[in-house]
C-alpha cells in the first residue's frame, strides 16, 4: 500500500464518518431537517404533558373542617391528588378570609407540606374565625333581606357552626403561596380575591 | 542476545510516547461521559460531549436523531484515530509513521478544539438571543408581560434566574458546568501537540 492510497483511506474514513450521519439521519427522517434535529412529538409530549398537568392543579379537596365555636381556632384538612411527575414542597400558604368584605379571619399552612408526585397527599390549614364578625354579617344580611327570618331560624336550630356559615364559604385574599417544584422556586401573591376554598 | 536487547532499546527509543499515551487516552475518552452540563431547577438536564448525549425535561428522557447517528461515528472515529497514533507512534522510520500520527493526532486535537468552539459560540448566542427574546415580549402588547433577569453564566458558573408574570415570581436556580472528562480531552490535546513535535525536540 502506497502512502498515497493510505492518505486516500484514512481521508475516506474521516469523510464518512463524519458526513456519513448526517446523510443517515436525515435520510431516516424523511429528508426533513426540522424531525432530524429535534426531539420526536411523543417525547415532547411527554414532557409537555407534566406543563399541562401543572396547568390543572388545583385538585384539593377538603375533607374535614373543625371549628371552635369558642375561641374561633379553624382547622381544615386538605386533600391532594398529585398529577405531577414531581413532588411539591409547599411551604408557606397564608391567606386572610374575608366575608361581605369585611376580614373574618385568617389561615396558614400548619407545617412544610411535602405533595408527594403521583399520590393523595392531606395536609391541614389552621387559623382563626372571628365568630362575632360573622354573626354580624349574618344579622346585617337578615336585615338586608338576603337571608329569610325562615332560614335564620333554621340555621340557629341547627346549631353555631351553621351561624357561622361554613368556613369553607369565605373568601380569600391576600393570598400568600410558596412552593418548591422542579427544582424552581415559585411564590404567589394574590392581593385580589380568590374566590373561596371550595373552588 | 545482546544484539537484540540493543536492538529492542534503540526500538523503545524510537517510540513516540506522548503520542502513545494520546492513544490510550483516545480509547477511554469516547466512554467518559458529558464534557459540559447545564440544568435549570429540574426542569431541564441537559449534558453534551462530542460523543454523549443526554437531554431531560422535567424528567422526560429526549433523544435527537442526528445525534443518535452522529456520536457511534464520532466515537469509531476517535478509536480509529486512536489505533493509528499508537501505530504511528511505534512505527519510527516506517513509511506510513507520520500519516497515521497525524491523522491520529489531528482527531485527538480538532474534536475537542472545535466542540469548545461551539460550546462558546452557543453560549455567546443564547446569552445575547435570550434578553432580546424578552425585550421583544414586552414590545409586544399581547403577550404575558414578564419581567426577566436571566443572569445566564457563559459556560460554568451558577445563577438564580427570575421570572416575574403578575402575581408570580418563579426563581430557577441555572448551573453550568465543565466535567473532569472535558480537562481530561483538554490533556489529551496538550499531549497531541507535544508529540506532534516529540520528534523534533528529542
Amino acid at each position: 500500500m502506497s502512502k498515497r492510497v493510505l492518505g486516500m483511506v484514512l481521508s475516506l474514513i474521516t469523510v464518512l464518518l463524519v458526513a456519513g450521519p448526517f446523510v443517515m439521519a436525515f435520510a431516516s427522517n424523511d429528508w426533513d431537517i426540522e424531525s432530524m434535529v429535534s426531539p420526536p412529538q411523543e417525547e415532547m409530549e411527554d414532557a409537555l404533558g407534566q406543563f399541562e398537568a401543572m396547568e390543572e392543579l388545583g385538585g384539593f379537596e377538603p375533607v374535614e373542617e373543625d371549628v371552635d365555636d369558642e375561641t374561633g381556632e379553624v382547622k381544615i384538612t386538605f386533600e391532594f391528588d398529585s398529577p405531577l411527575g414531581d413532588d411539591i414542597t409547599v411551604r408557606k400558604f397564608s391567606a386572610d378570609l374575608y366575608l361581605d368584605d369585611e376580614k373574618s379571619g385568617s389561615l396558614e399552612l400548619a407545617e412544610k407540606t411535602v405533595l408527594s408526585a403521583g399520590e393523595r397527599t392531606e395536609f391541614d390549614l389552621v387559623g382563626f374565625i372571628d365568630t362575632e364578625t360573622m354573626e354580624d354579617a349574618v344579622v346585617q344580611n337578615v336585615h338586608e333581606d338576603e337571608i329569610s327570618d325562615e332560614e335564620l331560624i333554621e340555621m340557629v336550630e341547627e346549631d353555631q357552626e351553621d351561624l357561622t356559615r361554613d368556613v369553607l364559604d369565605l373568601d380569600l385574599r391576600d393570598t400568600l403561596v410558596d412552593l418548591e417544584i422542579f427544582g424552581l422556586e415559585v411564590e404567589i401573591r394574590e392581593f385580589e380575591e380568590m374566590g373561596d376554598l371550595d373552588e | 542476545m545482546s544484539e537484540d536487547s540493543a536492538n529492542d532499546g534503540n526500538r523503545m527509543n524510537g517510540v513516540n510516547w506522548p503520542g502513545v499515551l494520546v492513544g490510550v487516552l483516545m480509547f477511554f475518552i469516547p466512554f467518559s461521559g458529558a464534557w459540559w452540563r447545564v440544568s435549570v431547577g429540574d426542569v431541564l438536564d441537559f449534558a453534551v460531549s462530542p460523543f454523549y448525549y443526554e437531554i431531560n425535561v422535567m424528567g422526560s428522557p429526549m433523544t435527537i436523531s442526528l445525534l443518535e447517528y452522529a456520536i457511534p461515528a464520532m466515537q469509531l472515529l476517535f478509536l480509529i484515530g486512536g489505533v493509528a497514533v499508537i501505530v504511528g507512534s511505534v512505527s519510527k522510520g516506517m513509511w506510513w509513521e507520520e500519516q497515521m500520527k497525524r491523522f491520529g493526532l489531528r482527531k485527538a486535537v480538532w474534536i475537542p478544539v472545535s466542540f469548545t468552539v461551539m460550546l462558546f459560540i452557543g453560549a455567546l448566542l443564547l446569552n445575547s438571543i435570550f434578553p432580546q427574546m424578552v425585550q421583544m415580549n414586552e414590545m409586544d402588547p399581547e403577550a404575558e408581560q414578564m419581567d426577566v433577569d436571566p443572569d445566564l453564566p457563559y459556560v460554568v458558573g451558577s445563577s438564580n434566574s427570575v421570572v416575574e408574570m403578575d402575581s408570580m415570581t418563579v426563581s430557577a436556580p441555572v448551573e453550568k458546568s465543565l466535567t473532569g472528562s472535558f480537562w481530561l480531552a483538554f490533556i489529551t490535546v496538550f499531549l497531541a501537540v507535544l508529540a506532534a513535535k516529540y520528534d523534533v525536540l528529542r
